[in-house]
């Protein structure tokens, strides 16, 4: 080497190593760092990377009928299914997709972006694809990678289902807040959840559990292996304590009985009765469960299968008769003078009446200085209790009521209220059914609150003797269910055991294997007197059978009519132009009742005339007669409410 | 191994060899075949996966990187066997055909992913920028050991004229990353080639100026910048969204490739057991990403000794250059040091976050032949110095 100027070539040499190797030790520093500080945060975040869990859906449960029959059940739909990972790459298979389906680019394209499906699961876009279009997938698989024609698992309803509409309910996709709710529980994005009835309330038992599959994905998507693959565990059957038979009688009952309503003459109102809607309840009294609930109309729960189109939900919103409306327990009515069992109750407990007493009814009474006169201003003359349930006087409760308002001092200002809470009224019954009404009792309380809240909407300012009066018949403001005064009178049946009504009788393996049984359930029991029942019982089937009975015209001539009936009428009054609510209730055979029916018709007039034909209908079904068509009941002389 | 090749000590006696592979390094040597080895079972994990899903053979870029390590010892026996002072004779032939040869690929060379860097030579692909960067280090080494260890000023301007040419060249392919290894290597080649502290000082103000200049007025393509700056905001957890964007896909990159040598900690998940390798989480992972395979696969001890073999061929390349008969050699070596060393801390740094994604091969480790072939041939060189030494 030549002389250097300055520092020599192997000085600067070793600089240039120097240099050197201070970098490979700031490498080994970061490599130091990175594996063996940071490694666990790397080694979390590297196995999250390539593993992904896909859910797979249960079957749902089936839903029974008291014998086994099947009203909701599952189908295998065919449906086509895209994969997100392969559309996002493949625009051409897309656009070829898309008119094959009915559905423009930038529809499919959102169908398929779904942000409630996992990246790598298939997303349904084409939910009821047609055979031809699956044929066509299923041919020509090389132009569309990534699509696959398949099934899935739906809900499927039997006839007996779809009357049963109200009481089975529906599913659908789980909203934002449920699933906020929810996900702690397993559920994903996505899932059908039950939204109505008993889908709803007993989803626990139907969902089952969702199948777990791990796999290992790649960076693009790839599924390379499985894992782990749990299987879905489908959910348990559920049979209810409905029996499909009945439940479908008691629906076309109410169909007929308002269909004949609609062509008979108002002489209040001066036009036909408009009849839009009604319902039916049948209950076991000796365990509280239910053998129908009917709501009329009511909706298809098939459309609500993939979720419900714009247009059909649009339909039933905007019906004025609210289809989706379950009216056996969110119809709020008067009872009108179905609610004399409450008030006979009343005046034998409070000692203002014996079972024998008399009591003349001249037709008419005055409150204060108003006169309260008997429907059609009948006049029963000497009349007991028995007497004035079967003709059902007006007179003669009323002054039960009166005279309970003049002797607070004694009884206490809630007395009839009091009663009617322990038949039920004014709570909700806790049917397992969503959206329950408690119905409302008025008292003195309510109204002073009420006044004291909104003035210009009550401008009563106290309890007056005329509010007694009314409520002692059932008017005014009293609002029950048919559940309610169903399972009221089902108490007095029974002897007075109030059962809380039940909708479920068990839960099932596929085998029918007996997993949990829902036993009857006592809320309370009321305090009858065979005395006094005896006599309330004895007035209760003189309206069916004594000829001066408010429903004796209905079922005279039938073999019902010796069947050991006994039923009581309601006629609940509403200010012109709306028209009364026909109101019938029935229980039997008297000496051992297995069944109380009741039915409600919403503007359709006494309830003889309606709901009392359209329970007799369904009696029919109950003791296995012929089934006779429901026709409009013409009133007979003297009071029919 | 070729023919030519030194056989073990003991059997050198009894054959009679030229004079100059009696001085050849079999250290070197050894080292720099470790690392090829080593490199070909890491390109085989990398890619193996991906092939398969792809219907391919999963040996496709395994066997093209053998052929290329094979055709590289054959170049470097050949660099090794021709004296290096011939190649002095002949640098202004070898510069100006690696000029022309980058001049071509702007007419016919072959365009992909944004970067008219290839020629396209049957199924293969030739980067005129790996021939580029010996070239220079010949050039250079060639001019500035005229100036017998003192640069004048006017050394000074035709060296940095020499290195312009190629350095605007490639960067505007746009490959910024063998633009800067050529940076490195002018740096290194002047400072042992006797440039004074005042040029130096001169040269290191005009460096800032121009970086400056460059990020000021935008001269920097927008991914570039992003390449450049990504490393410092990379997220612990990349999402797949990052992907949408330049930036985004950098510092994604950039992610998953600290996650990946992370994930390997001390002793490694085992060959070919690494996920995020089997996975390819790493884009880029055969090329430029191909430490993180290592990272993963073999951990901290493997990483450490696979550094280790490169400061072994970097210690052995020093050695050369202080033995050298001459400044020529000295300098020569002192060229493939620095092209060597910059590209490892560059191409491991990048991965590891504390550098600037650059795009440029790790030497000997990274899939690509001209690469391969280039390093080959820049270690021949080193080895030639070595040999001639005496002669």
């Amino acid at each position: 080497m030549t002389a250097p100027d300055g520092p020599s070539p192997a000085m600067r040499l070793t600089a240039v190593v120097v240099v050197v190797a201070a970098l490979f030790a700031a490498l080994f520093a970061r490599l130091w760092y990175l594996q063996v500080i940071d490694a666990p945060k790397a080694q979390q975040a590297a196995t999250n990377n390539g593993v992904r869990v896909i859910y797979i859906p249960a079957p749902r449960g089936e839903i029974l009928d008291r014998n086994g029959n099947v009203l909701v059940g599952n189908v295998n739909e065919p449906v086509i299914e895209v994969s997100q990972q392969i559309a996002a790459g493949d625009p051409a298979m897309v656009a070829r997709l898309a008119p094959l389906l009915g559905m423009t680019v930038p529809e499919l394209t959102k169908a398929i972006n779904n942000l409630q499906y996992s990246p790598y699961a298939p997303v349904p876009v084409l939910p009821d694809a047609s055979p031809e279009q699956i044929l066509y997938i299923q041919e020509h698989q090389d132009l569309f990678p990534g699509v696959q024609a398949t099934t899935e698992s739906v809900r499927t309803y039997s006839k007996m289902g779809r009357a049963a509409a109200n009481i089975v309910g529906y599913v659908g996709r789980i909203s934002q807040s449920e699933y906020q709710s929810l996900k702690s529980r397993g559920y994903q994005q996505g899932d059908e959840i039950g939204q109505a009835g008993v889908e709803e309330t007993f989803e626990s038992v139907l969902r089952g559990t969702p199948g777990i599959e791990k796999v290992q994905v790649d960076s693009q998507g790839n599924v390379l292996a499985t894992l782990s693959y749990t299987p879905p565990v489908p959910g348990d059957n559920l049979r209810l304590s409905i029996d499909g038979r009945v439940q479908m009688v008691a629906e076309q009952a109410l169909e007929q009985g308002m269909a004949s309503a609609r062509q008979t003459f108002d002489k209040v109102t001066n036009r036909n009765f408009d009849a839009p809607a009604g319902s039916a309840v049948v209950e076991d009294p000796t365990n509280g469960q239910i053998l129908a609930l009917a709501s009329v109309p009511t909706y298809n729960p098939a459309q609500f299968i993939g979720g419900i189109s714009e247009k059909h939900y649009a339909a039933y919103r905007d019906n004025p008769a609210h289809p989706l409306l379950d009216r056996t327990l969110q119809g709020d009515y008067a009872s009108g003078s179905t609610f004399k069992l409450v008030t006979a109750t009343a005046g034998l407990e409070s000692g203002l009446i014996t079972p024998n007493s008399l009591f003349h009814d001249t037709g008419v009474i005055m409150v204060g200085n108003t006169p309260a006169h008997n429907d059609n201003y009948a006049a029963y003359g000497w009349i007991d209790l028995p007497k004035a349930i079967t003709v059902s006087s007006d007179n003669f409760f009323n002054t039960i009521g009166i005279k309970l308002w003049y002797g607070r001092s004694s009884y206490g200002e809630d007395y009839l209220q009091n009663v009617a809470e322990k038949y039920g009224f004014g709570h909700r019954t806790g049917i397992a059914l969503p959206g329950e009404s408690p119905g409302f009792v008025p008292t003195p309380q309510t109204y002073i609150e009420f006044h004291r809240k909104y003035p210009k909407d009550y401008p009563q300012t106290q309890w007056y003797a005329g509010n007694s009066d009314q409520l002692a018949i059932g008017q005014d403001e009293l609002l029950v269910t048919p559940l309610q005064l169903a399972n009221a009178y089902a108490a007095f049946a029974n002897g007075g055991s109030l059962m809380r009504p039940q909708i479920a009788v068990d839960a099932e393996t596929a085998t029918r294997k007996v997993l949990h049984s829902y036993g009857p359930q006592v809320i309370r029991t009321i305090p009858l007197k065979s005395s006094w029942r005896d006599a309330m019982l004895q007035g209760f089937e003189g309206v069916i059978d004594n000829p001066s009975g408010t429903a004796y015209g209905v079922f005279a001539g039938t073999p019902l009519a010796n069947a050991g009936l006994a039923g009581k009428t309601g006629t609940a009054q509403l200010q012109p132009p709306h028209q009364d609510t026909s109101v019938f209730t029935s229980f039997g055979p008297v000496s051992n009742p297995h069944y109380v029916v009741d039915a409600f018709v919403e503007e359709a007039g006494y309830g003889a005339s309606v709901a009392a034909p359209v329970t007799r209908e369904i009696w029919d079904a109950l003791l296995g007669k012929a089934l006779e068509p429901v026709s409009y009941s013409p009133a007979g002389s003297g009071g029919q409410n | 191994m070729p023919p030519g090749s030194p056989p073990a000590p003991g059997v050198a006696k009894r054959r009679e060899l030229p004079t100059a592979w009696r001085h050849f390094d079999p250290i070197l040597m050894l080292a720099v075949l470790a690392i090829g080895a080593f490199g070909c079972l890491m390109v085989y994990t990398a890619t193996r996966d991906q092939l398969e899903i792809a219907g391919l053979s999963p040996l496709y870029y395994v066997k093209k990187q053998a052929i290329f390590m094979v055709l590289g010892v054959g170049v470097m026996v050949v660099v090794s066997a021709i004296d290096y002072r011939r190649y002095r004779d002949w640098a202004a032939v070898i510069y100006g055909l690696s000029i022309l040869m980058l001049l071509g690929v702007y007419v016919v060379g072959h365009k992909s992913r944004g970067a008219q860097a290839w020629f396209q030579v049957g199924s293969y692909q030739l980067e005129p920028s790996e021939i580029a960067k010996i070239g220079l280090i010949v050039a250079l080494a060639s001019y500035c050991a005229t100036a017998k260890g003192s640069l004048s000023r006017r050394n000074l301007v035709v060296v940095l004229g020499l290195s312009a040419l190629p350095f605007v060249l490639i960067y505007k392919q746009p490959d910024l990353g063998t633009a800067l290894v050529l940076g490195a290597v002018l740096v290194a080649v002047l400072v042992v080639g006797g440039i004074s502290a005042r040029h130096m000082g001169l040269l290191a103000l005009l460096a800032v100026v121009a970086s400056v200049g460059v990020v000021h007025f935008g001269i920097l393509k927008s991914y570039q910048q992003a390449r450049l700056t990504s490393f410092a905001s990379a997220p612990d957890q990349p999402s797949a969204a990052l992907l949408q964007s330049v930036a985004g896909a950098n510092e994604y990159n950039v992610a998953e490739s600290k996650i990946t040598i992370g994930a390997g900690g001390l002793t490694g998940r085992g060959i070919g057991k690494g996920t995020q390798t089997n996975l390819s989480y790493v884009p880029e992972q055969r090329t430029d990403f191909i430490f993180t395979a290592v990272g993963e696969q073999v951990g901290l001890v493997g990483s450490a000794l696979l550094l280790l073999l490169f400061a072994v061929v970097i210690w052995r390349t020093w050695r050369a250059a202080t033995l050298s008969r001459d400044l020529l050699g000295t300098l020569m070596s002192v060229g493939v040091l620095a092209m060597v060393a910059f590209q490892v801390f560059e191409n491991v740094g990048m991965t590891m976050g504390i550098m600037p994604v650059a795009g440029i091969p790790l030497p000997l480790m990274s899939y690509g032949g001209s690469a391969v072939i280039a390093t080959f041939a820049a270690v021949g060189l080193v080895q030639n110095v070595r040999m001639h030494r005496f002669s």
